[in-house]
């Protein structure tokens, strides 16, 4: 059993860390670890309690095992610890301690978060898993979450050019689509709330309370931009509306990269691909849902739903992945769920730029806006058709050579 | 009592107006016994119309008079009727209960104040209309009280009460089905001329926002919605306090509305009374010493409106307070203390600074 004295100094280690990092203290001037009193074999044991259990599939492989637990092979997890080592590294005389009274290690700090973001299960649960209580679960993860937005940032930026150019030659090549940056989706990320009237304003059209989350996705399913935090309840339009991206892209600031001139001299800007949710825009194309449509047009139709449905998949794969987002969460902290949903983003485009492959099983099959209607959006620019009758020329055309 | 009313000192003055007012010759005046006129009346009446000021009726004379009115019963109702006419006009002199009770001098004067005491309802709506400050602070009030229940940032938004006065939220409401999206712009539009005004009818959430659009990713933003229309505004952190220092100075020297210095406990107390937020007001005690003169003049209205009203009131504060307040101070407590949105005010403003 651990000494009292000890587990009172564990309780006490975020405020200390929070200290260190407000009066700008080198972590280097604690006391150096002792690898002997830390939870370096936590994987061992863990395996060991949790391998053959009757309630879920296990794989027997190991490095299976590994990352049906944890979503991310050993090398990217590996990776993330070194992320967030800094600000996790249990030291003495502070530090997060396990039951046996032994400090955390970073690494098992890391999977205590990512199996709780990864399962979705209860905190209890989880720390069972690990032999650790509920408390150092929710402290552990949220310890986690704060230093991996911080540290990971560089996994989630919208693409230099030459980056773009990149992305863009390949939406090209995958669908056909000139000059495309992306595509664009949102989903809901549900939640209970006291039966009080002040949740009223996160109540979706489905009468669940939820947050959104809007992506903007390349060809590898990496999201280039998110947005989140603002009430289930709006449009999807009111929120590309409320997102920075808009500004950006109404004022000339983003998507303003190398026009592509097409066969017949027309010119095509960057744009990006979004469902019938979203306005029509110059830079964001929608299909055409007309009755009495030209071949071009349903040519193009079927283009573009296939490029918009990277987006479509790759919000499959993120609540498939960190089940935490599928899951109805109870009662969270709107201040912190946020930073919930960005983590998960973030672990997605660490796990796509070191190149991990993702279980078939674990993506969600369906929709991952379950329950919900598409929404339609009847705003209509003129420049934004203009654009998609040139790019339905442009697709008959590249039918034709075909 | 009446009798000795009558025979005091400003008995002459109160008559003279009585009988003016009721429409008696300036002869009249001239008697001034009452016990006479009212007992003689009957009989002077058939006689002459005029009472005469003589003593030359005695009192035997007198009773005979009235013992034959009492016989006659239709000189006896005539009798009644004066005596009510006066008694009337006295009791709505001197507040003697009801006017058509017998005028009995021995009984008790009916207590002036109700024995049930209700709060003065036209005070609330005064202290709303003065400052607009003051009614979006109601709004504050159910946010917090939720909040806190819930340990949710987004507090801010209302409690019942404050619901009930915003209007409901519609979360059915139509999404993008196109006359509901047209709507929505139309309503945008037609609002965007009225300035923070339009946000009276809104529901408010304080809502956290990733957006990695932006330079700094993680932002505040309060949003306010009513049924499809939705209004994102920036929050406002501690920009009208600046600093700590700053903040303490200008606590400990508020000034009141004329100018002066007021204690800093008073001065809290007049602006939680006022229903002035702690942010303005510690921020910036400007607004809330401008709270006060539109509020005194309206309360002085009130006052004179309905004296019984506010004397209530005064009943309600404890003694203490009541030592220490000057009487407009009493009055804006008073009025502020019988609205319970008012009273939570400052916490919810306390707690708004904070985050």
């Amino acid at each position: 059993m651990a000494p009292t004295k000890k587990s009172k100094k564990g309780k006490k280690v975020s405020k200390k860390l929070k200290k260190q990092k407000k009066h700008g203290k080198p972590a280097t001037t604690v006391l150096p670890i002792d690898p002997k009193a830390s939870d370096s074999d936590w994987w061992d044991s863990f395996w060991l309690k949790n391998s053959s259990s009757p309630d879920f599939p296990v794989p027997s492989d190991e490095e299976e095992g590994f990352k049906y637990f944890f979503r991310v092979s050993r090398k990217t997890f590996e990776y993330i610890c070194s992320l967030v080592r800094e600000d996790l590294i249990s030291r003495p005389p502070s530090g997060l301690i396990n039951i046996e009274g032994r400090f955390l290690s970073v690494e098992k700090q890391v999977a205590i978060a990512l199996r709780r973001l990864a399962s979705g299960k209860s905190q209890v649960s989880v720390g069972a898993a690990f032999g650790v209580g509920q408390s150092t679960v929710s402290q552990v993860t949220w310890r986690f979450i704060e230093s991996l937005e911080e540290r990971a940032k560089h996994h989630l930026k919208w693409p230099d050019s030459s980056r773009m150019e990149e992305i863009k030659s390949k939406f090209e090549a995958t669908f056909g689509l000139p000059n495309c940056c992306g595509a664009i989706d949102s989903t809901h990320i549900t939640m209970t709330l006291p039966a009080v009237q002040t949740s009223d304003d996160w109540c979706d059209q489905e009468k669940n309370y939820s947050m959104f989350l809007q992506g903007i996705v390349d060809h590898e399913m990496r999201f280039l931009d998110i947005v989140t935090g603002w009430p289930g309840g709006m449009t999807v339009s009111r929120l590309l509306k409320c997102s920075g991206f808009f500004k950006l892209c109404e004022n000339g600031k983003r998507l303003n990269g190398t026009l592509r001139t097409l066969a017949e001299g027309v010119e095509i800007r960057e744009y990006i691909v979004g469902g019938i949710g979203y306005p029509l825009l110059p830079w964001l194309i929608t299909p055409d849902r007309g009755d009495e449509l030209s071949d071009s047009l349903i040519s193009f139709n079927s283009m573009h739903e296939s490029a918009r449905l990277l987006a479509v998949r790759s919000f499959l794969q993120l609540k498939g992945s960190w089940r935490i987002l599928n899951k109805v969460m109870w009662r969270p902290d709107k201040r912190k769920l946020p930073s919930i949903i960005l983590v998960c983003c973030l672990l997605q485009n660490i796990m796509i730029d070191s190149g991990d492959q993702l279980h078939p099983d674990v993506a969600l099959s369906g929709h991952h806006d379950y329950g919900y209607g598409e929404q339609c959006c009847k705003q209509v620019d003129p420049l934004g058709k203009t654009m998609r009758e040139n790019l339905a020329v442009c697709s008959k055309q590249k039918c034709l050579l075909n | 009592m009446l009798c000795s009313v009558s025979i005091g000192k400003s008995g002459k003055t109160w008559l003279d107006r009585l009988r003016s007012g009721k429409g008696f010759t300036e002869a009249d005046n001239l008697d001034l016994d009452l016990d006479h006129f009212l007992h003689n009346r009957n009989e002077d009446d058939n006689a002459n119309p005029v009472l005469s000021h003589s003593n030359s009726k005695s009192d035997d004379s007198r009773l005979t008079c009235l013992r034959q009115a009492t016989e006659e019963i239709c000189s006896e109702s005539r009798d009644k009727e004066w005596f009510n006419i006066i008694t009337s006009a006295l009791s709505g002199l001197f507040n003697m209960g009801h006017p058509n009770q017998n005028p009995d001098f021995t009984t008790k004067k009916a207590p002036r104040k109700q024995p049930n005491p209700k709060l003065c309802v036209r005070s609330i709506p005064a202290t709303e209309k003065i400052e607009p400050n003051c009614s979006r602070k109601d709004e504050n009030v159910p946010a917090t009280t939720a909040s806190s229940l819930n340990s949710h940032n987004n507090s801010n938004v209302g409690t019942k009460e404050e619901k009930s006065t915003i209007g409901s939220v519609d979360c059915e409401g139509d999404y993008d089905v196109p006359e509901a999206a047209e709507e929505e712009e139309e309503d945008e539009r037609k609002e965007k001329f009225n300035g923070d005004k339009e946000l009276k009818g809104y529901s408010r959430s304080e809502v956290t926002v990733i957006d990695t659009s932006c330079e700094v990713w993680k932002f505040d933003k309060l949003v306010f919605r009513k049924k499809n229309v939705w209004k994102v505004r920036d929050k406002r952190v501690r920009s009208l306090v600046g600093s700590n220092k700053k903040r303490k100075k200008l606590e400990m020297s508020p000034r009141d509305g004329n100018g002066t210095f007021v204690p800093k406990k008073r001065a809290k107390l007049l602006n939680q009374e006022m229903g002035c937020s702690n942010v303005v007001a510690a921020g910036d005690l400007a607004p809330s010493s401008n709270c006060l003169k539109p509020l005194l003049e309206k309360l002085e209205q009130v006052c004179k409106e309905t004296p019984n009203d506010i004397g209530q009131f005064s009943k309600m504060r404890s003694p203490r307070k009541l030592k220490k307040s000057s009487s407009s101070v009493v009055l804006i407590k008073v009025a502020s203390r019988s609205n319970k949105c008012v009273r939570n005010i400052p916490k919810s403003g306390v707690r708004e600074h904070k985050t």
